[in-house]
């Protein structure tokens, strides 16, 4: 079937993930395979295998979380019904058509996602987020942090070594790095941070190096989740809140996403 | 200058540096200076819009503007919301009542809300209610409602014609964005009630639109919307949508005593001076200018009278300027833009552009480029592009076309790869004689975009320049059969080019049935005239010919072309220097060659061969058929003066004699055999067969 396929073209059903795709491909698991097997080798010298075992498993129980702001949240949150759907489209299309920028973003950003996903078909159809073992990330995106439930994203989720678009402007290819499916992402958070493990570690330290937060983004460290299709508020499991400074205008969209929210059982902490 | 990439609905914001490609963010403040790839960055918002802007404190400036724009669209949404409890709708009213005091918040959500109708879930009962304590908000829920009919409508015609040739090559989701971005779908509805409104609409809806769209495409837009308006909804089925007419506004003005808000007397004042731009514009037009002035004077009157800004008085002349320019009383274009400039405010950069584009049509080059530039250093938004592209159009109308080249080449902000732009460089250089070029940079663009008519239509054009004739017949009939609904422009000017060529290549009758289906559909058009006049004229047939020659007359007509033909019939007429300056005359370079072979017609004509080998000794620009006809007319000026001299001694007329251009072949041996009288009928002809 061509990687750019999302539904069946004999039944029609909507099945295909072509990110979950690719990261199941054999070169991918062989990848992978061979990464991980190096990984416990080093850890087995350095007689942190325990720790490592012990990390794995936290991994395999690990969430996706991303971080936004309030406005940002209300739109995620906003997503489902269609008065906000029909214009938020109009609005996007407004928007797409101001002329370009001199700063080629609208030809760097399909070779990117070609390259991440096979086919320019996908562009806007991926939300980002990030691996986390205690359900918080990378705090430079905004106030709010949203987890996602795992039963909506687990079939089509998978997981990036790092962050992509840093790779891609480094290396123009992502073939040097590692990908896998939801069910497999702890075996590859072995492959990629099992050297930052050493003996002795105790667990309540794990969550920080599952997610490093640098001073600059090129220096954050974390596994990146490519999460294919829409989200609305029922593909979130919980929002945890900031004690940020919100001015009233963000207070009000705050009080409609908790009303929201709180209509399909999605808590506001 | 810097570019400031924004993303309000994230909360960021920065400035882009393209060569390192990274983002220092300015916003949010918690995050100020750190540095962030820009590619990372915009995978991240992938929304963000790109201004070019003078410092941070203009970026946060248009940050807040675009922030509260998507804020108003967001808590309207919320309004219609069906699962918010009432008392968060009523907050939610209160802060979007705030938003809208901004009317370019309020144009920000009726541009997108008008594009499609209200969805069914949307809980508009809940919405009137919750705004009902709230004048703006109200007034926004009010106009959403009321205009449903016409919403349908505007999203119906939208539908109509989104299938069309020219909306699929321009991309149908481009056309819907700008036709949402210009405002097309807010001025349709809200203006557009009856069909006799359509007249009226027209330039409103196009003007803006035209630098980047089709015009044919609003069009159709237009026709289609205004055919399905039934007639006298515009009376009977509409609600009451202004405060005047509101009864719940009443009851709260007489319980309150409160007079009107601004914001409605400033909407009643707004309306008022449209439809006096309106009669003044149509008043003019019909060159009744008295009564024009006079309501022009109570116009003036009224928007001066209680403000010290003048923005209004300046946008109400620019937009009878516009008008009166689109009617041809150009006089009048300039005379309310030297009006509007006399105000001490409210002067700005689209008026600036507008007096640059007025003296640009009437040749006033450098005076338009002071115009241009002072636009340029009050623009700071997204307008400049459309201001340096005028500048560069200026260069090429001062046939500066070096100037013009190396600014096209730079580019302006983001354009040099689009096909649209490489056409442009490849015209340039065809202008220029440079056809090796010119066919690379229309390769680009065709390759870039392999339905690019215009790319084809160039390559066509260097083959006639070379000439190739009948390839380039072949290339544009292809072109008519790949592009079946060309607009209307480009098909005039594609089929008059094929008549000259078919005229070129000796087959009349082609030549003339284009002709004559132009002239059908465009009947007072000098261009179509002129190529008939000269068609009739090689055929003998005068009578007709000079009739159809009258009736090209006009500001508009090829002035060259038209002193060719009266060469031909054997007139003697008065041409500008070739090597006049801009100063002097308006010559564009590749119009050079043919001046100076009229000029040594005529001093043929006057036995004065020396000038006459004087005006034609040089290389002539440009076109291969031009430049051996400047060689037949030196080869006849210097066998007057010289009756030994052998044209054998000269490569390009052994050339020409041997497998020239026939009229060009017969005229060589003539002039070699001293048939004079016979060279110059031919040589006539040649006139008429050129330009």
């Amino acid at each position: 079937m061509p990687i750019s396929r999302t539904n069946c073209p004999h039944c029609a059903r909507p099945q295909y993930f072509p990110n979950v795709d690719l990261a199941t491909a054999l070169p991918e698991k062989n990848k992978i395979d061979q990464r991980h097997q190096l990984a416990l080798a080093d850890v087995n010298l350095r007689e942190c295998a325990d720790e490592v075992a012990q990390f794995e498993a936290l991994c395999a129980k690990s969430v996706a979380i991303f971080s936004c702001s309030v406005e940002k949240l209300y739109r995620e949150v906003a997503s489902g019904t269609d008065v906000f759907e029909t214009f938020s489209d109009l609005e996007r299309l407004r928007l797409n058509a101001a002329p370009l920028s001199a700063y080629n973003w609208a030809k760097l950003r399909p070779q990117a996602e070609i390259e991440l996903f096979g086919s320019h078909a996908h562009l806007d159809k991926v939300h980002y987020a990030c691996l986390s073992l205690d359900g918080v990330g990378l705090t430079s995106y905004g106030d709010c942090t949203v987890e996602l439930a795992e039963p909506m994203i687990a079939h089509r989720a998978s997981c990036f070594e790092g962050n992509t678009a840093i790779v891609y402007a480094k290396n123009h290819s992502f073939e040097s790095s590692l990908r896998s499916d939801w069910s497999d992402r702890h075996r590859m958070c072995t492959a990629v941070l099992a050297g930052s493990i050493t003996a002795g570690m105790d667990s309540s330290q794990f969550p920080s190096i599952l997610v490093q937060n640098g001073a600059t983004s090129a220096d954050d460290r974390f596994i990146e989740v490519h999460v294919f299709g829409s989200m609305t508020a029922r593909t979130f499991s919980s929002v945890r809140v900031k004690n940020a400074k919100f001015d009233r205008k963000q207070n009000t969209l705050l009080r409609a996403v908790r009303e929201k929210l709180a209509l399909v059982g999605v808590q506001v902490k | 200058m810097q570019t400031f990439v924004i993303s309000p609905s994230d909360g960021f914001a920065g400035v882009l540096d393209e060569t390192e490609g990274t983002v220092r963010l300015v916003l949010p403040s918690s995050q100020q200076g750190r540095m962030v790839r820009a590619l990372n960055y915009f995978s991240r918002f992938p929304s963000s819009a790109v201004l070019q802007v003078s410092n941070d404190a203009e970026g946060i400036q248009q940050f807040d503007t675009l922030r509260a724009h998507r804020l108003a669209l967001d808590f309207t949404l919320l309004l219609l919301d069906a699962e918010i409890s009432n008392e968060t709708r009523s907050e939610v009213a209160q802060e979007l009542d705030e938003l809208l005091e901004n009317s370019g918040s309020r144009d920000y959500v009726l541009d997108v809300l008008l594009a499609a109708p209200l969805p069914v879930d949307a809980d508009v009962a809940c919405a009137v209610e919750a705004a009902r304590r709230w004048s703006h908000s109200r007034s926004l829920i009010n106009t959403l409602v009321d205009c449903q009919p016409r919403v349908r409508l505007a999203n119906s015609a939208w539908l109509s014609i989104r299938e069309n040739q020219f909306v699929k090559h321009a991309g149908i989701d481009r056309v819907h964005g700008l036709l949402i971005d210009f405002g097309v779908f807010r001025t349709l509805v809200l203006h557009g009630k009856t069909q006799q409104d359509r007249q009226r609409m027209i330039p409103k809806v196009i003007i803006g639109l035209k630098e980047h769209c089709n015009p044919q495409i609003t069009t159709e837009l237009l026709n289609e919307y205004f055919s399905k308006l039934p007639v006298g909804l515009r009376v009977a089925q509409e609600a009451p949508s202004s405060i005047e007419d509101d009864p719940l506004e009443d009851a709260r003005l007489i319980t309150t005593g409160k007079s009107r808000t601004p914001y409605y007397g400033s909407d009643v004042k707004l309306a008022r001076a449209e439809s006096q731009v309106e009669r003044i514009a149509e008043l003019f037009s019909q060159h009744q200018d008295q009564q024009a002035h006079q309501i022009l004077k109570e116009l003036v009157e009224s928007q001066t009278r209680d403000s010290e800004n003048h923005s209004h008085v300046v946008k109400s002349l620019c937009n009878i300027a516009t008008k009166c320019e689109i009617s041809g009383r150009r006089d009048i274009n300039l005379y309310c833009l030297s009006k509007a400039q006399s105000f001490t405010t409210g002067v700005d950069a689209v008026l600036y552009a507008q007096i640059g584009t007025a003296l640009r049509s009437i040749r006033k080059f450098d005076e338009a480029l002071v115009c241009y530039e002072k636009a340029l250093d009050l623009e700071h938004g997204e307008y400049r592009k459309s201001i340096q592209l005028d500048i560069i159009r200026v260069s090429i109308d001062k046939g500066d076309y070096e100037n013009a080249l190396k600014q096209l080449l730079e580019g302006v902000a983001g354009e040099a790869y689009r096909p649209a732009w490489l056409v442009n460089i490849g015209t340039l250089y065809r202008k220029m004689g440079n056809l090796r070029k010119a066919r690379d940079y229309y390769g680009q663009a065709l390759k870039n975009d392999d339905r690019i008519h215009t790319a084809r239509a160039g390559i066509a054009e260097t083959d006639k320049q070379s000439g190739k004739h009948s390839k380039a017949i072949a290339r544009y009939q292809k072109l008519f059969r790949d592009f079946p609904d060309l607009d209307d422009g480009a098909s005039k000017i594609y089929n008059l080019a094929q008549s000259f060529l078919f005229r070129v290549t000796h087959q009349s009758q082609k030549a003339s049935e284009i002709l004559q289906q132009l002239n059908l559909r465009y009947p007072i058009d000098p261009g179509v005239h002129l190529q008939l006049a000269k068609l009739y004229m090689l055929e003998g047939k005068t009578d007709l010919a000079r009739k159809h020659f009258d009736r090209a007359q006009g500001p508009d007509l090829d002035e060259i072309a038209a002193k060719l033909f009266l060469i031909a019939d054997g007139k003697l007429v008065a041409l500008p220097d070739p090597e006049a300056t801009i100063a002097d005359c308006w010559i564009l370079p590749e119009e050079k060659g043919l001046l100076r072979c009229s000029r040594a017609m005529i001093a043929l004509e006057q036995d004065n061969f020396e000038k006459a080998v004087q005006m034609v000794s040089r290389p002539v620009y440009g076109d291969r058929l031009s430049s051996d006809f400047g060689a037949a007319l030196r080869f006849h000026a210097q066998k007057k003066l010289d009756p030994k001299f052998d044209y054998k001694s000269d490569q390009v007329l052994c050339r020409i004699a041997k497998r020239g251009y026939r009229e060009l072949r017969q005229s060589v041996v003539a002039v070699a055999n001293d048939e004079f009288l016979a060279a110059k009928r031919l040589e006539q002809r040649m006139c008429l067969l050129l330009a």
